[in-house]
């Protein structure tokens, strides 16, 4: 029984260490949502990344390389929104969304630029000892947002070979970023 | 029905490869519509006769478009697009995954784009609510298309058409 009892207990722990870890905006995109003039999400879960993974070219220097990188990959999931007009959104619902990545496996990425002109881009990214876990970016431009979702283990280089690409935003990334682990 | 529906129609019907015939969940969902809020599709004209021209020309696969157009009583006007949309989901089920889903506030629009993976093609079911008509359209990519809607997800709604939701399949030639 207390053996029975001490599984019980590990499964939940494992559970809320998992939660912990999760990114989950949710809530937060939904307000969004509401107030955006457009929105657009992207799924592409695991099944989707084998599947893509499986008819890209190996011969084409760009698809192979996106093959690679997709082929451990959990899931991309992109959230894009549109406003009328400038305004519509504030800083603190995107601090809303940029409060769940305060954890101790977060980090964000110091040296990141945007190749498009106007746009300020935030990446973090989850690592778990040395192992990178997911990155999140956040895009925000007067009257877009855009926060892109990649689960599993994506280095920041990495999200330089994907930026412009299955709705990722194209950034420059500084290659030795997430070695040491960045500021937050 | 506008004529960009038909065109789309057309456009689908020249790039699809050879269809499985499998489309006994573009028939469940139609059929829920039909109860769920008792429409009924209305009958394209020709899409039958077209789609044999384009098998009998050579063209693989045109028989396995399968469209419904709903053009009175369901549209963005009459009802919510979250039940809409979570009506479409339990009818197809959890192995149609979500692939992009789009909407414009503006007419209250929606753009719904599920994926169906298997290893040797990749059914799409693009389900759109509109002002005027709701469309459903189930088809297969090629190959050569899959990189195309990986890479540009966004790009499978076109937002700035009219109407906005309408689903663009940007399908090139190989």
């Amino acid at each position: 029984m207390k053996r029975i009892g001490t599984i019980v207990a590990l499964l939940l722990a494992t559970q809320v260490t998992a939660f912990a870890q999760d990114w989950d905006p949710g809530g937060a995109l939904k307000k969004l949502s509401a107030r955006a003039s457009k929105t657009v999400d992207v799924t592409l879960d695991q099944s989707m990344l084998q599947f893509a993974g499986g008819f890209l070219d190996s011969k084409d220097p760009e698809q192979a390389r996106a093959k690679k990188i997709i082929a451990d990959m959990k899931g991309i999931y992109v959230h894009s929104f549109e406003f009328d007009k400038s305004g519509d959104y504030t800083e603190q619902d995107v601090a809303a969304i940029r409060n769940q990545l305060k954890g101790p496996e977060w980090s964000r990425i110091v040296d990141v630029t945007s190749k498009t002109e106007g746009q300020n881009v935030e990446v973090y990214f989850r690592k778990e000892g040395e192992k990178f876990k997911g990155l999140v970016v956040i895009a925000t431009e007067p009257t877009e947002l855009t926060f892109v979702d990649l689960e599993g283990p994506i280095t920041p280089e990495d999200l330089r070979a994907l930026g412009g690409q299955f709705g990722i935003p194209k950034v420059e990334v500084d290659p030795k970023a997430g070695k040491k682990g960045d500021s937050k | 029905m506008s004529r960009r529906v038909l065109a789309l129609c057309v456009v689908l019907a020249l790039a699809i490869p050879c269809f499985a015939g499998n489309d006994h969940d573009f028939n469940l969902l139609v059929k829920r519509i039909e109860t769920e809020y008792g429409v009924r599709p209305m009958h394209i004209p020709m899409l039958g006769f077209a789609t044999f021209c384009l098998r009998v020309a050579g063209t693989p696969g045109a028989a396995g478009l399968k469209i419904a157009v709903f053009h009175d009583g369901l549209n963005s006007n009459t009802l919510s697009a979250d039940s809409f949309e979570q009506s479409v989901e339990t009818t197809i089920g959890t192995k149609w995954h979500p692939f992009v889903r789009a909407r414009s506030r503006e007419n209250g629009s929606v753009t719904m784009i599920y994926t169906n993976p298997d290893p040797k093609e990749m059914r799409v079911l693009i389900v759109t609510l509109n002002e005027n008509d709701a469309t459903i359209v189930q088809t297969n990519l090629k190959t050569s298309q899959i990189w195309n809607w990986i890479k540009k997800p966004q790009d499978a709604v076109d937002h700035d058409s009219d109407p906005p939701s309408h689903a663009r399949l940007t399908i090139t030639a190989d």
